[in-house]
């Protein structure tokens, strides 16, 4: 598509303008951790810090309390999240490319239906399922453990997951599969060694979005956890941050120095899957079929 | 050629079991997790339940409440209002955006990288930036810029009934990067050859937009559509993080009414008589929008 230039330079000004106005918040997340506690009570506040003052990202780790025995809480909260982070997204992963690949590459009987039965769960709102999973979770003696949170995400791996890996794998040639059983490849052997390996860009497009959602969930913790100990960094930082006093200062330069180190983890895998998110993105003629 | 059919059979024979072995995990996961919970909280509505005696069967008696439980009525009310404003905004403004992205300029990436950058910012951390911007003191960010800009008295965003979901849905705008990304990846997927023969034709892009882009994206804005009404009928986590429902139930989104009901008051049967008429909700809108798709163009019918 050719573009004149008029139309570049108006829409590089407009875009300009546009990103400034996304980066403020950002922006004022990490020059309000940079201030000192001074610098935010003063009326009117100002709108730069004076400098990189790193005394709010100093008292991060004693800000989430300290163990009777003098230790930090903190590395019990990360010590959890990391627990989660690994169980749960093999859990996402394995059960959602295990089953995309049956219902896309295997020739069963039902399968298309089993497939459409399984969409329409997809309309099943969270809020239904939240107090029975609750009560059934109680019964299994789940209370107060981390079981809830990841268990379930090895019988899972999520709808919406299941259906974009689905429609990638439709993509492997079916003659690949069919030679590869021809030479008495099983089916499991079939996932393993072509399915599964020529799925990459796909899951690791999941696992990034999956790591990002446990690593900032708070919302799972909160109904299941109750214990200080099997709380999750996202708990922890929940019940230390967010308020709904809306306004107390507090020590507002150490909560967004909690929110920018909260945001390192995502921007982090962003940056790894930028070329995937930003360049290469396509659905691959995924919902064309 | 008998032995070849024996082959074939044992063939189908192994698919078919291998097949029903792959997708055995996730049935399973939805018939335990997902299946009788729907069932289970289908029985809870008809009862009243607190989860410490077992629940009492009271017939419709929950259905019956609902209906005259203003706060019920009105998270409902609200609910519905914030999704029908949203989803035009959600869709058409991200769509506009990706439009403009996807222009050829160098620094193109940047600005990919730089609107999609709220969106990397976890729920937690964004709730307490929008927190501190909407301050309603005359000291707040968003205060001082509105008043040198000539706003006589602080605007008082999240603590105001009139002024807190109007609020939410200006923070609700800075999550667009993620639409961005979506369209941008659905016209990646368009052939260029299309805009190759409209070149030829001398279309101008107003045309190419409309002849085009459009009718190519509508699968995925069909998609979209579905998956916004869906998702918004049921968020409440930026209401529970920010006001928690306040101030005066104004932005108690209907999931939060559901959530304190059912697991902070631990009134669980009616919890689940509201989360049912959430889902009969849901149900029939997107009934509505999947008989309503005639407007859908599909390239495979051509």
């Amino acid at each position: 598509m050719k573009q004149s230039l008029t139309y570049r330079i108006i829409v590089t000004v407009v875009l300009s303008v546009i990103s400034i106005m996304m980066l403020y918040p950002v922006y004022n997340m990490v020059a309000q951790a940079f201030m000192t506690a001074e610098e935010l009570k003063a009326i009117p506040s100002p709108w730069f810090p004076s400098g990189l003052n790193w005394d709010s990202f100093k008292q991060i780790p004693e800000s989430f309390g300290l163990k009777p025995d003098g230790s930090l809480w903190l590395w019990n909260f990360l010590g959890n999240t990391t627990f989660l982070l690994f169980a749960q997204t093999f859990g996402v992963i394995m059960s959602s490319t295990l089953c995309a690949y049956g219902f896309s590459k295997v020739k069963f009987v039902g399968r298309e239906k089993c497939f459409f039965l399984l969409l329409c769960t997809i309309m099943i709102p969270s809020s239904v399922c939240q107090i029975p999973l609750f009560v059934l979770f109680k019964n299994f003696g789940w209370l107060n453990t981390l079981t809830p949170l990841w268990f379930p995400a090895w019988f899972g791996g999520g709808v919406s997951n299941i259906f974009l890996i689905r429609q990638f794998m439709k993509t492997i040639p079916d003659s690949l599969m069919e030679s590869a059983e021809l030479d008495g490849a099983g089916v499991f052997r079939r996932y393993w060694s072509i399915a599964l390996p020529m799925s990459k860009p796909m899951i690791f497009y999941i696992f990034i979005g999956t790591f990002g959602g446990i690593w900032g969930d708070f919302f799972g913790p909160m109904i299941y956890v109750s214990d200080r100990d099997k709380w999750t960094f996202g708990l922890a930082v929940k019940n230390l941050v967010n308020d709904t006093n809306v306004t107390s200062v507090g020590n507002l330069n150490v909560q967004m120095a909690i929110c920018v180190c909260m945001s390192l983890l995502p921007l982090f895998t962003f940056i790894i899957g930028q070329k995937n998110y930003i360049e290469n993105v396509h659905f691959g003629g995924a919902l064309k079929g | 050629m008998k032995g070849l059919d024996k082959m074939k059979l044992t063939r189908q024979v192994k698919n078919t079991i291998g097949g029903y072995l792959c997708i055995s995990p996730v049935i399973i996961g939805v018939l335990v997790f997902t299946v009788t919970p729907v069932l289970l909280s289908l029985f809870y509505s008809f009862t009243r339940y607190n989860n410490i005696s077992p629940p009492e069967f009271i017939g419709f008696d929950n259905f019956v409440n609902l209906w005259t439980d203003e706060e019920f009525l009105h998270s409902l009310k609200i609910t519905i209002y914030y999704t029908i404003i949203t989803l035009p905004f959600d869709i058409g403004l991200s769509f506009l955006f990706g439009l403009l992205m996807n222009t050829k300029i160098k620094a193109m990436n940047v600005f990919r990288i730089l609107v999609y950058l709220p969106c990397i910012v976890p729920g937690l951390a964004s709730a307490k930036i929008w927190q501190d911007l909407f301050n309603p003191t005359a000291n707040g960010r968003f205060n001082r810029i509105l008043m040198a800009l000539g706003l006589e008295d602080p605007f008082p965003f999240l603590t105001h009934p009139d002024t807190a979901l109007f609020s939410m849905f200006i923070m609700g705008l800075f999550g667009l990067g993620g639409g961005m990304l979506f369209w941008l990846a659905g016209f990646n997927g368009i052939d260029n050859s299309y805009y190759e023969f409209s070149a030829l034709e001398g279309a101008n892009p107003v045309q190419n937009l409309f002849y085009i882009t459009l009718p190519m994206m509508s699968p995925l804005l069909f998609y979209k559509v579905v998956m916004n009404i869906i998702g918004s009928l049921q968020a409440y986590g930026t209401s529970l993080l920010m006001t928690a429902g306040g101030p005066q139930g104004s932005t108690n989104f209907l999931g939060l009414n559901i959530y304190t009901t059912g697991l902070v008051e631990m009134r669980m049967g009616y919890a689940c008589a509201q989360s049912w008429i959430l889902f009969i909700l849901i149900f029939l809108v997107t009934t509505l929008v999947f008989k309503n798709q005639n407007w859908v163009f599909y390239a495979e019918e051509q």
